[in-house]
């Protein structure tokens, strides 16, 4: 939302960003009784879920992700599904069929939803599953529905997924086309735990007890959240650095080199909308009524890394996006 | 601040490019108030600009937000973080602009007012050392070492010769004396010595002193004991007689010339006119017996005849009279008096009647009827006056006609020999020039080099003797290494040409070398991973880079030649692999744009045309089968396999 934007309903906007920065420590609290460390892969998975978008976790098996994502549906006190991707899996699989149901003495069809009908939904290693499977997940993703024969069924909100994959075992898999990446609001990398993180870990899962999550947001409260995040102003000035951002990305539109030299094709207009939304959250997040061009930058590498697609030769020479990233906030002044 | 040091740093530059023109000119150094007015008064202009010059809001407000990052303080609304700035300031600016206003922007608002009122504007814009203040302190140096640097004297003030009356010579008594390497002006001396020679041979006096003076001041010039200017000097003076005395030469060569042309035009006197206007001396030496045979034969003959005889030597001393040699003084003046006697032929044939018909006690006034008052002309006078008498008694009487034409035959051998002196003085005179133009560099190059040039001067116009043909081939190796084709050939009568050929190839061979380069280029490009074991692309290269050694020129990488059709290899090549040897056969194309040609259009114009899908699909059946058989780890192949999906052939729009 611009500076321009009315809000239609006059609201106590300090009270508003006060309880929001309150409900949101309590649940990074809540989260972090039992997940040790990834503050920042957990700020991103909030970010996203507040936004409305999903997310992209790339990091090797073992890290935490699906304690993550279980974790948080506790906090949140939402209903959670698993699904592990393999190639042999159907869209049916996840999103349910119909099937022949007798009672009362008569046969009918009845819809039975699959894993996916649930608020939060982790699917395991995405890129194992064949793009038939891939593209149904994706459609209830963009579409926040599934269609089954000539029915749609709509997903409750909100609807959140988180999709894993494995960077190191390329064989045997498909990778997640362009087109597809594009749905996913962030690209986040697990790393490793540190050695302080480790002992924490060991700790905990290796005792007795498990740490309990006690639910701190509800259903209700969480889409209360995503409304109040979109009427957060974004001053011209940061937003137009948001969008020189997004446009140094392209090779045709950017002046550096490496840009010209490795990239394919840059970011889209959704990694601009990302982009915004990231720093809006992140403001009202740190109690502030409007983003900042800090904000913007912590949000580019997050939102823009799976949208920049490098050529053959920047594959080749094994350049990440987020250098990149890096090097275009490097050169985009934040007044022109 | 910083407009004022920008507006001193300018007006610093003015004064020292004003000083740096002064001291070039010589002038006299500037006045130290006046510059230092020009600086301060720019520097005043550049502060009042500066204080005019209206600074941002965006800035204003990004300044206080960095001091309110710093000075957070306590009594800031518990709202906020303990992160402050975050371009509050900014924002609150921007929305204050905006036309309608949320909750959350009246919010941020607030808050930044909030922010704002604890940030001191002391420390939001304190003062500061200004930008450019470095630059200025070194303009500031810059100048005032300027302003102490003495003015250079020009070069025309320092050639003059000193106040008190001095001649010049004694003047620069330690005027630098030349140090001429041994031997650098033994050429000179060599063609001082052959003037000499030529002198006597011909008994030229006047050629024989000038060589000998010549001399002279060649060997004070070598024992140091002759300053540069004065050499020059004694040179200029040299030159100019032997100039004289070349034109001389030259203007007895053109009358007898325009004598014998002038006497061919008639029956009875052209084989004394074909006699004078031959190109061979030997010819020449004919015409006085030619001249006594017409006095004889004129004698016997009636009076019509000696009336044509008569008329025609008439015109042949005005032909004389007339001719305009090559005189010192310059073209201007020869073609004003060319133009005068072309515009009034009739008047002044009459005046030269006129004035011959007069006493010779009386020459100077020929000469001023002529317009020549330089005693050197009297020969041609004569020559004029001889033949004027001979056509005056013809007409009169025929015994005195003979006497006169004798007397005529007399004169002929003088201004034979005369002329004959045209080609050594000539000579001499090239000779003088080139020796003062070598001086006056300060005495260039070494007594070979000097050499070389004098015999390729002379080879070049086809003159070479004794002795020089060393000098020559050296001379034309020197050319045909400078590829000058042209030179190479004007050197031909002396020098070597096939040692010229030789030497003239590498220019040539470059170009050949860098085509040649593109082909080896394109033989790599064809051997592709498999190690260059294809054989059309190894000949290819080879060839390539046998034949251009010598080019300078880089290749294009792309090629036409026979290692580029088919970068795959031959039609049945031998792929070599870390695992184990197999086949791949490719179609070759008979016809159409090679494979090269095919793969440079679709990296210009894009994967969309069907010849580079047709070769893809060769290309790629290769390398999966070389996929499938060779030992590539996992990872690379994901990459080759990547690399041929990002080139595969596109839909045509």
């Amino acid at each position: 939302m611009s500076a321009q934007e009315t809000a239609p309903v006059p609201i106590d906007a300090e009270g508003e960003v006060a309880a929001f920065r309150r409900d949101i420590e309590q649940l990074f609290a809540e989260v972090g009784r039992r997940i040790v460390g990834h503050q920042a892969v957990v700020q991103g998975v909030v970010t996203a879920l507040f936004a409305g978008g999903h997310v992209l976790l790339e990091g090797v098996p073992g890290l935490g992700k699906t304690m993550l994502v279980r974790t948080l549906a506790e906090a949140l006190d939402l209903p959670f599904s698993r699904v592990q991707f393999t190639p042999d899996l159907m869209p049916s699989d996840v999103i349910g069929t119909n099937m022949i149901v007798e009672s009362a003495g008569e046969r009918r069809f009845e819809f039975q939803k699959g894993p996916i009908f649930a608020a939060l939904v982790l699917a395991d290693e995405i890129n194992r599953a064949t793009p038939k499977t891939q593209s149904a997940l994706l459609e209830a993703m963009q579409e926040q529905s599934v269609t089954v024969g000539k029915r749609s069924y709509a997903l409750d909100a909100p609807f959140f997924v988180l999709a894993t994959q494995n960077p190191i075992e390329m064989e045997g898999t498909y990778p997640l086309p362009e087109a597809q990446l594009d749905r996913f609001f962030f690209k986040l990398r697990v790393g490793s735990p540190e050695r302080g993180e480790l002992h924490a870990i060991l700790d905990r899962t290796t005792g007795a007890g498990d740490p309990g999550v006690r639910p701190v947001l509800g259903r209700a409260r969480v889409l209360q959240m995503r409304d109040l995040v979109r009427q957060v102003p974004v001053a011209r000035p940061v937003q137009d650095f948001a969008v020189r951002v997004v446009l140094g990305t392209h090779p045709a539109t950017s002046t550096l080199p490496q840009v010209k030299k490795l990239v394919r094709y840059g970011s889209s207009p959704r990694g601009a909308q990302a982009v915004l939304l990231g720093a809006k959250i992140r403001a009202v997040r740190d109690g502030r009524f409007a983003p900042s061009f800090d904000d913007v930058r912590q949000v580019v590498p997050s939102a823009l890394r799976h949208r920049v697609l490098l050529n053959f030769e920047g594959e080749a020479e094994g350049v990440s996006t987020d250098e990149i990233l890096a090097a275009v906030l490097a050169a985009v002044p934040e007044e022109e | 601040m910083e407009g004022a040091v920008a507006g001193g740093l300018i007006g610093l530059s003015a004064v020292a490019s004003a000083l740096v023109v002064a001291k070039w000119r010589g002038q006299p150094s500037l006045d130290g108030w006046w510059a230092a007015l020009a600086i301060g008064g720019i520097a005043l202009l550049g502060a009042g600009a500066a204080s005019l010059r209206r600074i941002p809001w965006g800035r204003c407000a990004r300044a206080i937000d960095r001091t309110a990052a710093v000075t957070t303080s306590a009594s800031v609304s518990a709202t906020a973080s303990g992160n402050a700035g975050h371009d509050r300031t900014l924002s609150a600016l921007a929305f204050a602009g905006a036309e309608a206003s949320t909750p959350f922007a009246c919010a941020a608002i607030r808050d930044a007012l909030l922010r704002a009122r604890a940030v001191e504007a002391s420390s939001a814009a304190p003062m500061r050392r200004p930008r450019g203040l470095e630059a200025l302190t070194l303009a500031a140096v810059v100048t005032v070492a300027l302003a102490l640097i003495p003015a250079r004297r020009p070069r025309a003030l320092a050639s003059l010769p000193p106040d008190d009356g001095q001649p010049r010579a004694q003047a620069a008594h330690g005027e630098r004396r030349l140090r001429l390497p041994p031997g650098s002006l033994e050429a000179e001396r060599e063609e001082a010595a052959m003037a000499r020679a030529a002198a006597a041979a011909q008994g030229d006096d006047e050629l024989s002193k000038l060589a000998a003076a010549l001399d002279q001041a060649l060997r004070e010039l070598m024992s140091g004991g002759l300053p540069r200017g004065e050499a020059l000097d004694r040179l200029a003076e040299l030159q100019r007689k032997a100039d004289e005395a070349a034109a001389e030469a030259e203007r007895a060569r053109r009358a007898l010339d325009a004598a014998g042309q002038a006497l061919q035009a008639h029956a009875a006197t052209r084989d004394v006119g074909q006699a004078l206007a031959a190109a061979e001396s030997e010819a020449r030496a004919a015409a006085e017996k030619a001249m006594r045979a017409l006095g004889e034969k004129t004698a016997a003959a009636g009076a019509s005849e000696r009336q044509k005889v008569a008329a025609a030597l008439d015109k042949a001393g005005a032909a004389a009279a007339d001719v305009q040699g090559p005189t010192p003084g310059g073209a201007a003046g020869q073609s004003d008096d060319k133009d005068d006697d072309e515009g009034d032929d009739k008047d002044g044939e009459r005046q030269r009647r006129l004035a011959r018909d007069k006493p010779p006690a009386g020459g100077g006034g020929s000469a001023s009827v002529t317009g020549r008052s330089d005693p050197r002309d009297r020969r041609l006078q004569r020559l004029d006056r001889e033949l004027g008498q001979a056509a005056q008694a013809c007409r009169e009487d025929p015994q005195a006609c003979r006497r006169a034409l004798d007397k005529t035959a007399d004169e002929l051998p003088k201004m034979e020999r005369e002329a004959s002196k045209l080609e050594s003085r000539k000579r001499f005179s090239q000779a003088m020039r080139q020796a003062r133009e070598r001086l006056r560099r300060g005495g260039e190059g070494s007594a070979d080099d000097q050499r070389v040039e004098r015999a390729f001067g002379r080879a070049a116009q086809g003159k070479s003797g004794q002795g020089q043909r060393g000098a020559s081939a050296r001379q034309t190796q020197r050319a045909g290494q400078a590829g000058d084709s042209e030179a190479g050939e004007g050197s031909e009568a002396a020098g070597d040409p096939v040692r010229e050929g030789d030497d003239g190839q590498p220019g040539g061979e470059g170009d050949r070398g860098g085509d040649e380069m593109a082909g080896l280029l394109a033989g790599q490009n064809g051997d592709g991973d498999g190690g260059g074991e294809a054989p059309a692309a190894q000949s290819g290269g080879s060839r390539g880079a046998a034949r251009g050694e010598h080019g300078n020129t880089p290749g294009d990488g792309i090629g036409s030649g026979p290692g580029a059709d088919d970068p795959l290899g031959a039609a049945e090549a031998t792929l070599s692999s870390r695992g184990r040897e197999r086949e791949a056969k490719i179609k070759s194309a008979a016809a159409g744009p090679s494979r090269s040609q095919v793969i440079e259009r679709a990296a210009g114009r894009g994967f969309a045309h069907a010849p580079y899908r047709n070769l893809f699909q060769d290309y790629s059946a290769a390398v999966e089968e070389s996929l499938d058989a060779t030992a590539v780890p996992p990872g690379r192949r994901y990459v080759v396999r990547r690399y041929f999906q990002l080139i595969r052939p596109r839909t045509q729009r």
